[in-house]
């Protein structure tokens, strides 16, 4: 046992926390936290608040009683739908937009234009082609996980991955 | 390189993950889970494919509303809502302001300074002074005092007392005990 699963178990006994949930917790911030943080704080223009929508988003998923085997997905849903119900979401995104800026025209051998673009690309998708995309290409997550966290099928997802990355192709000066 | 491979490499320069205490970020969730603060009353449904409908006026993170709501202290006026002694973390806001000074116990033992885009927890109030927790730092509880800065958040998930003119009515530095310890 490692050092951070018992003091994990330790916290646990001591809070009348189940063990599961702390075990959970951990490996939530360990592996998938910052990455979930960032896709938040991007897809709704307000990176500031994405790490208190992202815990409250976590905290809230288990304290439902969701276990999904890979929470990324899901919590990343919650939290980007609870930030868009904040009445603050018009202004954040128009200061998101602000600092994104007009993209470059695309150089296919910039890295740097890649990561202009793609940002201007990726924001410019519509909501579900935006999500899916960051949830597929950025935190790795499979077709069937993102339809389950978006509660939509499989066959949506696709559509929207494959729109997105025409889109995002388009962007980088490619033929998808 | 494919497209694919671009799109996740670009993704990966443009959205690069900041490092997180994981320790501490961990135990803070865990108490936070422990004592039932997964956020306001009108947090949406956890499920996800459910959460986005018909909560858009129910927003409920208690962290966003104190979000860009901290202001400067000397704004005498404003309404604020603190929690009067409460042991637990009631409220939260990321700080908008630069070297915001903190101190072991109210007017005494000066510890270290907040800085801007910082997250805390106020965990109490009182006679000027907010008892906060940093949390990204050690999550010892240090005091702020409202003078120097104030929340116009309210706090949703403790006992409130509404206080007009709180920031205005400070009393200076005082010599009375930690009032949360």
């Amino acid at each position: 046992m490692t050092m951070a699963a018992t003091k994990d178990q330790g916290r646990a006994a001591a809070s009348g926390m189940e063990p599961e949930v702390a075990a959970t917790i951990r490996a939530f911030v360990e592996h998938e936290y910052p990455r979930v943080v960032a896709v938040v704080g991007h897809a709704t223009g307000d990176p500031d608040g994405a790490e208190d929508a992202v815990q409250d988003a976590l905290l809230k998923v288990l304290a439902d009683g969701h276990r999904p085997d890979r929470l990324g997905a899901w919590v990343t849903v919650v939290a980007m739908n609870g930030v868009r119900g904040s009445q603050r979401r018009s202004r954040a995104e128009r200061r998101a937009t602000d600092r994104m800026g007009t993209p470059s025209p695309a150089d296919p051998g910039s890295k740097a234009v890649d990561r202009v673009s793609v940002l201007a690309a990726v924001g410019a998708l519509p909501e579900g082609q935006r999500t899916s995309v960051l949830l597929h290409y950025y935190l790795d997550s499979s077709v069937a996980d993102i339809a389950a966290a978006m509660g939509v099928s499989e066959g949506t997802v696709k559509t929207h991955l494959h729109r997105g990355r025409a889109s995002l192709a388009a962007a980088l000066g490619e033929i998808a | 390189m494919s497209i694919d491979d671009r799109i996740r490499q670009a993704l990966e320069q443009a959205l690069p993950p900041e490092p997180v205490d994981a320790e501490s970020l961990t135990a803070e969730l865990s108490e936070r889970y422990d004592q039932g603060l997964t956020g306001h009353d009108e947090w949406p449904d956890a499920t996800p494919g459910t959460a986005g409908g018909g909560s858009s006026a129910g927003f409920g993170f208690p962290l966003l509303a104190g979000m860009g709501a901290v202001v400067a202290g000397g704004l005498a006026g404003i309404l604020i809502a603190l929690s009067i002694g409460s042991p637990s973390p009631v409220s939260s806001a990321t700080l908008s302001l630069d070297g915001v000074p903190v101190f072991a116990c109210p007017g005494e033992g000066r510890t270290g300074t907040l800085h801007r885009g910082d997250r805390i927890y106020i965990v109490g109030q009182a006679d000027g002074w907010l008892a906060v927790r940093n949390v990204r730092g050690s999550g010892e509880t240090v005091f702020v005092e409202t003078r120097t800065w104030c929340p116009t958040t309210t706090c949703p998930a403790c006992r409130i007392v509404t206080a007009s003119r709180g920031c205005a009515h400070h009393r200076g530095p005082g010599r009375r005990p930690c009032p949360t310890r």
